[in-house]
């Protein structure tokens, strides 16, 4: 790869200051050649344009087939799907169950169950139809709170706010989603 | 290849620009590891939730073990340490960058898949390609740098990221939506800030709603010009900079949603040879900051 750089005290070096500026006036705003500019050869540049072609190209794809498999070039859809004014929020939430104790609230999170709130809600289905993938979020906030007797049961819950013109209106209804019992 | 195409993924721009984004790239990714992206450790525990990315399936990745992810994270922040040290940063940020997707690619095959990341990915795979930068002898003085075209196109390839990032996004508000209109007139904010709003998003909430459809029609524009910012140049550029990061100042303030691993990446349109680091930091030599008497003023391009 060669270096154009002027060496120190040769009389090169004004020449090609003069080329620089030249091509500055001209109007180029990345002159091909300035003091102590290293030019990539012809192949280099062009898997560099065919890589962001080709990543532009699959960020593309992805957002026009909705797919979010081709991470990270997929579609790019947080907060993309306009809620209705005079529709509703569901907020996912999670309980535990003691006996003899009211239900509480546990957040999610890697430092309370182990999972974020959005890793759980894009899994809802498969926890519906299988309560047991909730009993590492279990096992995980036993192991947190030794002091205190294990949790007899963890319920996955749906607090759901109604809107009015884009706005919060009434009281929050609360549904039970679905429930893992301790073995 | 066309003048216009090499101009604009090609210009040749300091070598000293990416040994300082180096070192804000690989602090971040320490940090991002540590932080953001920690939910890998954890889902040593999840293995149920486990689905593979594409990517993932394609390099036949198992669901993360502890000890897998244990050795991943200690790659990412040894490997990272090294470059930011200037330790054969291009090896180093080779070993980075592969190890830091696949930890990416574990954060994000249990349910969630962030889009934040994007840039910071492309910065870790873009930084390695650029030789040169790890010789600051060879990096000429501050007036009259030494440039090259694998350093401008690195930039350029986490700028054009960046600005992806944004206008991408606009393709699947008007697939989920119907339109952009349904989209902008929607109550997308008011959803937000009742799931994961701050006190004020709330406060914002109960007595003035209102406030929501200019500021979705306003996060819009600025997603849907964002490719103008790749043709700013000086102070308008400048400007731009701050209008985003405004942006992501708001969204923390009202959602928490900081938009981090993007928000470093807005340092590839910046003019970081400016800055001073440390004399030993990316393995930068005191020659840098003083001009060479023997070299010509030039005029600074960006």
């Amino acid at each position: 790869m060669p270096i154009l750089r002027p060496f120190p005290g040769s009389d090169k070096a004004p020449r090609r200051t003069l080329r620089a500026r030249r091509s500055w006036l001209a109007g180029s705003r990345y002159p091909s050649q300035v003091p102590s500019t290293t030019p990539l050869p012809l192949a280099s540049r062009a898997w560099r344009l065919l890589a962001v072609l080709g990543c532009v190209g699959v960020l593309l794809v992805g957002g026009l087939t909705r797919s979010n498999d081709l991470f990270p070039f997929g579609v790019l859809d947080q907060f993309s799907t306009g809620t209705d004014p005079n529709g509703e929020v569901v907020n996912t939430c999670l309980q535990g169950v003691r006996e003899g104790e009211e239900p509480f609230d546990i957040p999610f999170g890697q430092r309370t169950v182990g999972i974020e709130r959005a890793d759980v809600e894009n899994n809802l289905r498969s926890i519906e139809a299988d309560p047991q993938l909730l009993a590492p979020l279990a096992a995980e906030h036993d192991r947190r709170h030794p002091e205190q007797p294990p949790l007899d049961a963890l319920m996955l819950c749906q607090r759901i706010t109604t809107l009015k013109d884009g706005t919060a209106h009434g009281e929050d209804e609360f549904v039970e989603v679905v429930r893992w019992e301790a073995p | 290849m066309g003048g216009a195409v090499r101009g604009f993924l090609f210009p040749a721009l300091p070598l000293a620009r990416i040994r300082v984004l180096r070192v804000i790239v690989y602090a971040f990714v320490m940090l991002d590891v540590l932080t953001f992206s920690r939910d890998v450790l954890s889902h040593a525990d999840n293995a149920g939730f486990y689905t593979p990315l594409a990517l993932a399936r394609l390099l036949h990745l198992p669901p993360v073990t502890a000890p897998v992810a244990w050795m991943l994270l200690a790659v990412i922040l040894a490997g990272c340490a090294a470059a930011i040290a200037g330790w054969r940063p291009r090896l180093t940020g080779a070993v980075v960058a592969a190890a830091f997707w696949v930890w990416m690619l574990y954060s994000n095959s249990y349910g969630y898949i962030a889009h934040d990341h994007m840039a910071l990915m492309v910065a870790t795979a873009v930084l390695p390609t650029v030789g040169g930068a790890a010789r600051p002898e060879l990096e000429g003085s501050l007036e009259a740098p030494a440039r090259s075209e694998a350093a401008g196109w690195a930039l350029r390839a986490i700028q054009i990221a960046v600005v992806c990032t944004y206008f991408f996004s606009v393709i699947p508000k008007i697939l989920y939506s119907g339109s952009l209109a349904n989209w902008g007139n929607s109550a997308i904010l008011t959803w937000a800030s009742i799931r994961r709003g701050s006190p004020l998003a709330h406060l914002l909430v109960e007595h003035a709603p209102w406030v929501f459809v200019p500021a979705q029609w306003a996060g819009l524009a600025l997603e849907a010009l964002s490719p103008v910012v790749l043709f700013l140049r000086g102070r308008a550029l400048h400007l731009a900079v701050v209008l985003y990061l405004g942006f992501h100042l708001s969204t923390l303030v009202l959602l928490g949603i900081h938009f981090l691993p993007t928000v470093i990446c807005w340092a590839a349109f910046l003019p970081l040879e400016k800055l001073r680091l440390p004399q030993r930091v990316g393995g930068r030599s005191p020659s840098l900051t003083r001009r060479s008497p023997t070299t010509p003023r030039s005029r600074p391009r960006r």
